[in-house]
């Protein structure tokens, strides 16, 4: 069954009088699967936004149709087992990170036995335990989006979506962000990533659908379009001086064509990963 | 599936995060502290021996100051608190729930009436309490002029401390009915404002220009008068002050009055609301 | 050409339906809820708003008409009555007349200010101009009348102002009574002043006694005790202000005065508080 079912959603904006209209979505057809984490990738301004707020009944497409576990998208019903973490959020500075997930516990339906147990647990989850009880105006911005995620599944929604949930944070934070994210892969629940960065997309999700000024231009396995078909890559592991030579003599008296040597190289942030993570990162937490 | 029924507790929730978010700002505070300045301020009045005039005097500076700060707390929270929902993102979060538009609206109304209903009460009590004490005073120093008791009835200081948390509370449904269609708040809070005035003259305006030879000026001004409360009619305070009672009918007759206009606005909000792209 | 009408066309389509619905709702909501508006208003309060208006702006500018029509009307007369005080309290005249019209012409309902008004022009303005006019003793005797005289004929003019928006209070007949008495010298018309205000329902108990005072005074003995003959069974005899004794006493005077035979004389009745209380002077 189809966790989502978005049918040829068109969408025009019109900003003022003297502004010519704009269509932020044009005929955008997709479907993501019960289980699946799905990215949807694009640059600023494709649409990525509108179509995550189309499909959470925010906005009303001009055209097309958009359900949700087979309840169309606009209807209250389609929202009761959703969560959602939109871009960039800003909670109410005076509530404390506790009151505010509680708030949306109950929003959610939560059954009131054992309300205030699940929100310790999902608060724990997230790994703002120590914080819960303070303001959220005092959090730093990787708090706040651990607190967005927390009132996101506080009401153990099956369809999780997330609007560039590692926006402004830092790597330590956007990686432990990818770890909560990958969890709710194994346990089964549907996840709508949205993002502008494809190494995000590329360590997250199953499939991606690409959009590009509003059009539906890509989608597809990641592992089917990161794959360099017909290309075989060996990793070896101190290779002794001068079998180089003969290593590359013996492919090509195989027919087999040699391209080149690289020496491999590691990502700067899985450096600065290791680097900070091995020195606590919890203690660079803006108190 | 299923339907999700509308749910008064969910209003009830989204009043209280907003009343609690609205105490802790501290401008409730801010404006009770100010109200209770000018009252207390009152007081100075003894200093010119006016006798059982001097009641009348902090009783018309007390209800004063609560119009006044009291209008500003009712258009501004109205306004202010819908729209920084808008800004921060946070109705995003609320609607992605299974909850209605309208007892979002609702819910915003509902938080902003309690909060308009604990200034009221706490700056009338204050009104009271100085009330009594200087009445108290008045009494031992003239006691011929309080032959038949105390002059000040307190029930009428009651009552008309409710009459004016219910023309506020028809404010501030205006306004947020203002917020649900406008695009900014300062749009929705001077909205507001020229409602208050409009409320507040527009019965002068019908015995002015109702008068008037012109059946298009007339006309003009008769539809105008109908898109408006008529703010006067809240004006009791001045009748307290005087010593005057506030019949059982007069106060029924507001608070119908008031019920009616606050539902036609919040009805007009909630469709508003569902109309808006957010 | 044809993208800037489809987005003419869009905007209006969808905010203006938004807008004109509103719009008709509002209007059929006024206009169902007038009645209501209408039953809440007093139609005397309202006919005199628009006179009152033109005088008050042409006096005081469009500022202080906003506030008083803006529903600070009590507190805007509070504060001139204010400025009132602190022109008398300088004695300067012309201030204290014009302030004194102003304050009542703004709020006309409490009562204080018209009756403090008619005690500051019929007694504190005559004091201020006989000072003026030399010093004490120096005065002529005509000079002297005249300005006591047309001091209290301000004030007697004030007071019928007064009596216009307050025609059952006992307390302006009273002081319109004491003005004739104390500033005109004129006991029989103070004394028609006192009868009018005893026979109204807020009446204090002196007035009565007052006026049978005068009465004796002006040579009308035997009207005095009829009167008193009248007033004393409606005496609560449990109130001191009442003075029901010493009523009685007054008609027992009058009696010996007036040699009233003693099977003719008022025998004080044995009637309940109750009674007493409902029972009117006729």
């Amino acid at each position: 069954m189809n966790a989502i079912e978005i049918d040829g959603i068109t969408k025009d904006f019109t900003p003022g009088l003297r502004e010519a209209k704009v269509r932020a979505l044009d005929g955008v057809t997709l479907r993501i699967r019960e289980g699946e984490v799905m990215g949807l990738l694009g640059p600023n301004g494709s649409g990525k936004s509108t179509l995550l707020k189309i499909v959470l009944g925010l906005l009303a497409p001009t055209a097309g149709e958009c359900r949700i576990g087979g309840v169309p998208s606009d209807r209250v019903e389609a929202r009761r087992r959703v969560g959602y973490l939109p871009e960039a959020p800003d909670f109410y500075p005076h509530l404390t990170g506790f009151e505010l997930v509680l708030f949306h516990a109950r929003l959610g339906g939560t059954a009131r036995v054992g309300r205030k147990e699940r929100v310790e647990a999902v608060i724990a989850e997230v790994g703002l335990v120590e914080a819960m009880h303070r303001r959220i105006g005092t959090y730093s911005q990787g708090m706040r989006q651990r607190l967005g995620l927390a009132q996101a599944l506080v009401t153990d929604p099956r369809l999780v979506i997330l609007d560039e949930p590692t926006s402004g944070i830092d790597p330590i934070g956007a990686a432990e962000i990818g770890e909560m994210i990958y969890g709710l892969k194994t346990q089964g629940r549907t996840v709508l990533l949205s993002s502008h960065l494809p190494g995000q997309i590329e360590d997250l999700c199953d499939r991606v659908a690409m959009l590009d000024h509003g059009r539906l231009v890509l989608q597809e396995r990641v592992e089917e379009l990161t794959r360099r078909r017909g290309q075989t890559a060996l990793l070896i592991d101190r290779l002794p001086a001068g079998t180089l030579g003969e290593l590359r003599s013996w492919l090509q008296a195989h027919g087999v064509e040699f391209q080149g040597v690289e020496t491999p190289r590691t990502s700067l942030e899985r450096v600065f990963l290791e680097t900070i993570g091995s020195l606590g990162k919890k203690g660079n937490e803006r108190s | 599936m299923n339907r999700v029924a509308f749910s008064p507790a969910r209003v009830r929730w989204i009043a209280g995060n907003t009343f609690r978010e609205a105490v802790r700002q501290r401008l409730l505070l801010l404006l009770i502290l100010v109200a209770a300045t000018m009252t207390s301020g009152a007081l100075f009045f003894s200093d010119f021996h006016f006798g059982s005039s001097e009641l009348k005097f902090v009783t018309d500076v007390g209800f004063g100051a609560l119009a006044f700060f009291g209008a500003i707390l009712s258009i501004v929270s109205s306004a202010q608190f819908f729209f920084d929902e808008i800004e921060r993102r946070t109705v995003l979060t609320v609607l992605a729930k299974p909850v209605w538009r309208a007892e979002f609206i609702l819910g915003k109304l509902g938080g902003v009436l309690l909060l308009l209903l604990v200034f009221c009460g706490l700056v009338t009590a204050l009104l009271a309490g100085l009330l009594w004490w200087r009445e108290t005073g008045l009494m031992k120093a003239h006691p011929g002029t309080f032959e038949t008791g105390r002059v000040v009835t307190y029930a009428g200081v009651a009552w008309c401390g409710l009459v004016q948390w219910l023309k506020l509370s028809v404010l501030a449904a205006l306004t947020l009915l203002v917020a649900s269609y406008a695009r900014s708040s300062l749009l929705a809070i001077m909205a507001g404002f020229v409602a208050l005035v409009i409320g507040q003259l527009q019965y002068l305006a019908r015995d002015f220009y109702g008068m008037m030879d012109s059946s298009l000026a007339r006309g003009g001004v008769w539809l105008g008068g109908l898109l408006f409360p008529n703010f006067q009619l809240f004006d009791v305070a001045d009748r307290v002050g005087a010593g005057e009672t506030l019949s059982a009918g007069l106060i029924g007759g507001l608070a119908a009055y008031a019920l009616a206009y606050m539902s036609v606005y919040g009805g007009l909000a909630v469709y508003c609301f569902r109309h808006r792209e957010l | 050409m044809a993208g800037w009408r489809s987005t003419v066309s869009g905007i209006v389509n969808s905010r203006a339906k938004v807008a004109a619905v509103v719009g008709a709702v509002l209007l059929i909501a006024g206009a169902a809820l007038r009645p209501v508006e209408a039953a809440m208003r007093k139609a005397e309060a309202r006919a005199g708003m628009p006179g009152r208006t033109r005088r008050l702006s042409a006096i005081v500018g469009q500022g202080t008409s906003m506030a008083v029509l803006g529903g600070f009307r009590a507190l805007v007369a509070d504060w001139l009555w204010l400025k009132t005080y602190l022109a008398w309290a300088a004695c300067d005249l012309p201030a204290t007349q014009a302030m004194l019209r102003l304050v009542t012409i703004v709020d006309e309902r409490p009562l204080g200010f018209w009756l403090n008004g008619a005690r500051i022009i019929a007694y504190d303005m005559t004091e201020w101009r006989l000072r003026s006019a030399g010093r004490e003793g120096a005065v002529p005797a005509a000079v002297r009348r005249r300005i006591l005289e047309e001091q209290a004929g301000m004030a007697l003019r004030y007071l019928e102002d007064a009596r216009s928006y307050h025609p059952e209070r006992a307390a302006v007949c009273v002081e319109m009574a004491n003005i004739h008495l104390n500033s005109r010298g004129d006991p029989a018309t103070a004394a028609r002043w006192y009868r009018q205000a005893a026979e109204l329902p807020d009446a204090p108990y002196y007035a009565a006694r007052i006026y049978a005072e005068l009465l004796k005074h002006l040579g009308r003995s035997r009207e005095a005790y009829a009167w008193l003959r009248r007033l004393h069974p409606t005496l609560p005899p449990d109130v001191e202000a009442a003075g029901s004794r010493i009523v009685l006493g007054r008609i027992r005077n009058l009696e010996r005065t007036l040699e009233i035979p003693e099977n003719e004389r008022y025998v004080a009745p044995e009637v309940d508080v109750e009674t007493r209380r409902s029972q009117k002077i006729d």
